[in-house]
């Protein structure tokens, strides 16, 4: 080949070497972003499962304390108080934090109201069951009695 | 971007929302974390589901629940004059004697009771699948006719949802079962739901379903198969301990969860215990319950139920031209 067709030709041998090189990199760029993004899913959703997991046993255990507190309030046993006190730790380092609405105004979002009794209108009178949240989310809501002012 | 269509039993007493993914169906989990939504609406503070669910007891004049019974129907429909009887909440004539319902002197439509139903069924949707979601299909007992079905679409769109189908439930329960792939059948769907019970007879050939016959008891649930194990544990108690549960709130919800729990439990067990300790009291002492609640026995309980049961199955047979067989 003579030498000017040679240089011409290595020389669109390297333009379309280039054109490759800069949609690869747009590929790879894209692949990694691609790949970056699955990895937040995962790691989200895998977040998620654990929280479901946590959440799912974390009821179940504090429907169980529910029977505990009870006969805590027949017995008034200092060793129950004890067993009671280790147990709501436990569930605390697990992230429970306890729903405690007495005399509070009722909220849907955090209590369940089963029965209406005399007393402030809307304000909760007595708390039958403590309720749970776990990270700020409701696992359980509180059930309470709630005021109305009834004709006597 | 293709929206994924969600589907959405649009129940009595429970509703449920569902999407296809990698080819089967996926049930979305509630903002609540559960998978079925109580169909109870407070349209006034605008609370949906478990939510309105919580404060029923407290405001029960507002607080609407089983609206799909009024769905598309007039004031003098016997279904109406039923809920009328049995509702804290007021049924009104709306236009053309439509049954609605009124809360402080406002008057809704079942359609924009139901419309708040699905919007929350919408909004869980897309906070689980993190996009927006515009199509659905929603479904309807066979029996409901035009101006039901027109009512429920209506409710969807209310509820910014397009409406691609309105779907009868039986079909699909049927196309669920994948009925539909075995060739030319002829098949009974008995659904016995929360609060209501629907048999009909589908005939399915090439693709297309029709429906025979329909028949039910439009007041016959499994809250009702509840409602004989708490009692039975209730006179129970009564007759060892002289104490009646039913007045005591808290302990007849710990009752009515036990019951609804071990119902459960026995469609895979042949026997469960109830145990409720510190149940309550008396004289100052302590009272706890334990009973055992074997099948048999609850199957005994719940026998005059089942039995309601046949006549209409029979009649809807026999409607659909179908002969039984023992």
């Amino acid at each position: 080949m003579p030498k000017n067709q040679k240089v011409k030709h290595i020389s669109s041998n390297n333009t379309e070497l280039l054109e490759k090189i800069t949609s690869l990199e747009e590929r790879l760029a894209r692949s990694l972003a691609d790949y970056s993004n699955l990895e937040k899913r995962i790691d989200s959703q895998r977040q998620l499962f654990i929280t479901l997991a946590t959440t799912s046993i974390l009821s179940k255990m504090v429907e169980v304390l529910d029977n505990f507190y009870l006969a805590q309030n027949h017995l008034n046993d200092p060793g129950l108080k004890m067993a009671i006190d280790k147990f709501d730790s436990v569930l605390k380092t697990e992230g429970l934090e306890e729903i405690n609405p007495l005399g509070l105004e009722f909220d849907p979002h955090s209590m369940e109201c089963i029965e209406t009794v005399e007393g402030k209108e809307n304000f909760v009178i007595e708390v039958k069951k403590l309720g749970y949240k776990l990270n700020g989310h409701v696992v359980r809501p509180a059930q309470v009695s709630v005021g109305k002012n009834l004709p006597n | 971007m293709s929206n994924k269509i969600i589907g959405i039993d649009l129940g009595t007493t429970n509703s449920c929302v569902a999407v296809m993914e990698g080819g089967s169906p996926k049930v979305i989990i509630s903002s609540e974390g559960r998978n079925t939504i109580p169909s109870i609406v407070e349209p006034v503070k605008k609370l949906v589901g478990d939510l309105a669910k919580r404060q029923m007891v407290l405001n029960s004049k507002n607080t609407i629940y089983s609206v799909k019974r009024l769905m598309g129907r007039r004031m003098d429909d016997p279904e109406v004059k039923k809920s009328q009887a049995a509702s804290p909440y007021k049924i009104v004539a709306g236009k053309d004697n439509t049954a609605c319902v009124e809360i402080d002197g406002k008057v809704y439509t079942p359609q924009e009771i139901s419309a708040m139903i699905l919007q929350k069924c919408k909004a869980d949707a897309e906070k689980y699948l993190g996009e927006k979601v515009t199509d659905a299909v929603i479904t309807v007992p066979a029996y409901f006719d035009d101006s039901q079905r027109q009512a429920t679409k209506q409710a969807g769109e209310i509820a910014g949802l397009n409406v691609q189908r309105i779907v009868n439930e039986p079909t699909a329960a049927a196309l669920a079962y994948g009925l539909d792939k075995k060739g030319n059948e002829l098949v009974a769907v008995y659904d016995l739901g929360g609060g209501t019970f629907d048999i009909s007879i589908l005939e399915i050939g090439g693709g297309i379903f029709e429906v025979k016959s329909t028949n039910g008891d439009t007041f016959l649930g499994g809250d009702d198969f509840d409602q004989k194990i708490i009692t039975w544990i209730s006179d129970d108690f009564q007759k060892q301990n002289g104490v009646d549960l039913s007045k005591d709130p808290q302990a007849l919800q710990r009752v009515r969860e036990a019951a609804e729990k071990a119902k459960i439990e026995l469609s895979s067990a042949a026997e469960t215990e109830i145990n409720l300790p510190f149940i309550t009291q008396k004289d100052g002492q302590p009272l706890h319950l334990t009973k055992k609640l074997t099948r048999s026995e609850l199957e005994k309980l719940v026998d005059d139920l089942i039995q309601k049961t046949i006549g209409p199955v029979e009649k809807s047979l026999k409607d659909a031209g179908v002969s039984k067989r023992y």
